[in-house]
């Protein structure tokens, strides 16, 4: 899993994948547009059970011994698609790219970045509850802005992923702007 | 010079612009050349490509209306898209085109024609009328009234002028070896190099047609991307028309509906065509690419702010 050595490495200056939300954090200080809150996630399919008592049992331990000062709130949440969602809140929205970074990491060093399907920020964009996610499979960010039940806001999805854009975000081409139904943040 | 000033200029874009008129010139230059080189009596060809291309531009909306059987409303029948045309030519700084019209048809799309901007027709489809926001549809409206400004239904009908006459001198060329119109006097002596003579005529009016033909569409895509620029100027909202074009070109509709964790296990995100052949098409296509003209409009709207 080269790709995962890649995007999710101990040093910050090699992770730029998810390091290159920071530009966006940055923005939030002279923009009113977007605001990036200080909770986001981490989503996880285990293949069995075995393989999801190992990812729960490893991440708790992980983030209770390793990164549990740079995190205010932890918990692991199983959705309807048997996906895990390990939902972290910190202080500061840089914290909260570093704790999923570390996470990401650590999962990877177990041998299963592929079990990975990516991560999610929560932002507030115009007024809009809007999630980033950021693909691992290819290392992209795209924008998901529900707007009712199965319903989304593509005008102000394609705006914010513009601003994603010109911030230097790598963005994922929108045939491949998949919904995160029913999220569980 | 004020801020729209400013945006309202793209130098690389006229820069192409003026390139690709000037080598549409060459190929006019190399056409006559050849038939004066020749010595062919083409004088009716020309005259009928010429004429051809007079009653395209005098009748064009009377012509597209017709084919497209679009119906002109009045203000009482269509008050929202009336209203939207007089606000946004009054900001365009152009008289309100003098028909607006409607097609009767499902799928979203709209065109401008008529040969100067007091004589312009707007049409829209019903389909466009149902599936965008009010300011989707203003930001079509916009691009529309930017084709009427910068004259394009003229400068294009012009710029094809000479497709039409290479396209009636192929055709015309081609029954005529067929019959012996080339003269039967046989390949042989002076006969022969007279053959030779109009093959090698025949063979450089085909690449004439092919390259006027690929300067054409380079240079309707810059009067796209052109109208895609003043369109979001007139109506300051670049990312209303960078979500019709989405509609309209039928990308919405790619947008996936299925969740990220239903189809992460069938490895979707690998199923990314990169290459399909894309880069011959676009060199024949009237339009700039869809992902071209948003990424352009991103830019615009990050010059707004």
């Amino acid at each position: 899993m080269d790709i995962f050595k890649n995007i999710f490495s101990s040093k910050k200056e090699s992770s730029p994948i998810l390091y290159s939300l920071m530009n966006i954090i940055e923005l939030e200080k002279s923009s009113t547009e977007i605001t990036i809150k200080n909770s986001g996630a981490i989503l996880l399919k285990p293949t069995d059970i075995v393989q999801q008592t190992k990812f729960h049992d490893g991440i708790k331990n992980y983030t209770n011994t390793s990164i549990s000062d740079e995190i205010t709130e932890f918990n692991l949440q199983d959705d309807s698609h048997n996906i895990t969602w390990a939902i972290l809140k910190t202080e500061t929205s840089p914290q909260l790219v570093q704790g999923i970074d570390k996470i990401s990491n650590y999962v990877a060093t177990l041998n299963m970045g592929d079990k990975m399907i990516g991560s999610v920020f929560i932002a507030k964009f115009h007024e809009s509850k809007a999630y980033i996610i950021c693909n691992y499979r290819t290392s992209k960010f795209y924008p998901f802005i529900p707007s009712g039940k199965e319903t989304r806001n593509h005008e102000l999805e394609l705006d914010l992923g513009h601003l994603l854009e010109t911030n230097k975000i790598p963005i994922e081409n929108h045939i491949n702007w998949y919904p995160l139904w029913g999220a569980l943040i | 010079m004020t801020l729209k000033n400013n945006i309202g200029k793209d130098h690389a874009l006229t820069l192409r612009m003026i390139f690709t008129g000037f080598l549409l010139f060459l190929t006019y230059i190399a056409l006559f050349g050849i038939l004066l080189f020749t010595g062919l009596p083409f004088g009716f060809v020309l005259i009928m490509g010429i004429g051809m291309v007079f009653f395209q531009y005098f009748f064009s909306d009377w012509l597209v209306l017709k084919t497209t059987r679009a119906k002109e409303v009045s203000e009482s029948e269509a008050p929202k898209l009336h209203e939207i045309v007089t606000r946004l030519s009054l900001i365009a700084g152009i008289p309100k085109p003098r028909r607006i019209a409607i097609m009767d048809i499902e799928a979203p799309n709209a065109f401008a024609t008529g040969r100067n901007k007091k004589k312009a027709t707007i049409a829209v489809t019903t389909g466009l009328l149902n599936k965008l926001t009010d300011q989707e549809l203003e930001g079509v409206i916009g691009h529309e009234l930017a084709h009427i400004k910068n004259r394009d239904v003229a400068v294009m009908t012009w710029a094809s002028l000479i497709v039409v006459i290479a396209g009636y001198l192929m055709q015309m060329m081609f029954w005529m070896s067929l019959f012996g119109g080339f003269g039967g006097g046989g390949r042989r002596g002076n006969g022969g190099q007279v053959w030779l003579m109009i093959m090698l005529a025949y063979v450089s009016i085909i690449v004439i047609y092919f390259i006027s033909q690929l300067l054409t569409m380079a240079l309707s895509r810059y009067r796209e991307l052109a109208a895609d620029r003043d369109g979001a100027l007139i109506t300051g909202n670049p990312m209303a028309l960078a979500s019709a074009l989405q509609k309209i070109s039928g990308q919405i509709s790619k947008i996936p509906e299925r969740d990220l964790r239903q189809v992460e296990h069938a490895n979707a995100f690998f199923i990314i065509p990169a290459l399909q052949g894309k880069s011959v098409a676009k060199l024949m296509s009237s339009h700039p690419d869809t992902e071209e003209r948003i990424k352009r409009l991103r830019s615009i709207k990050n010059m707004i702010g």
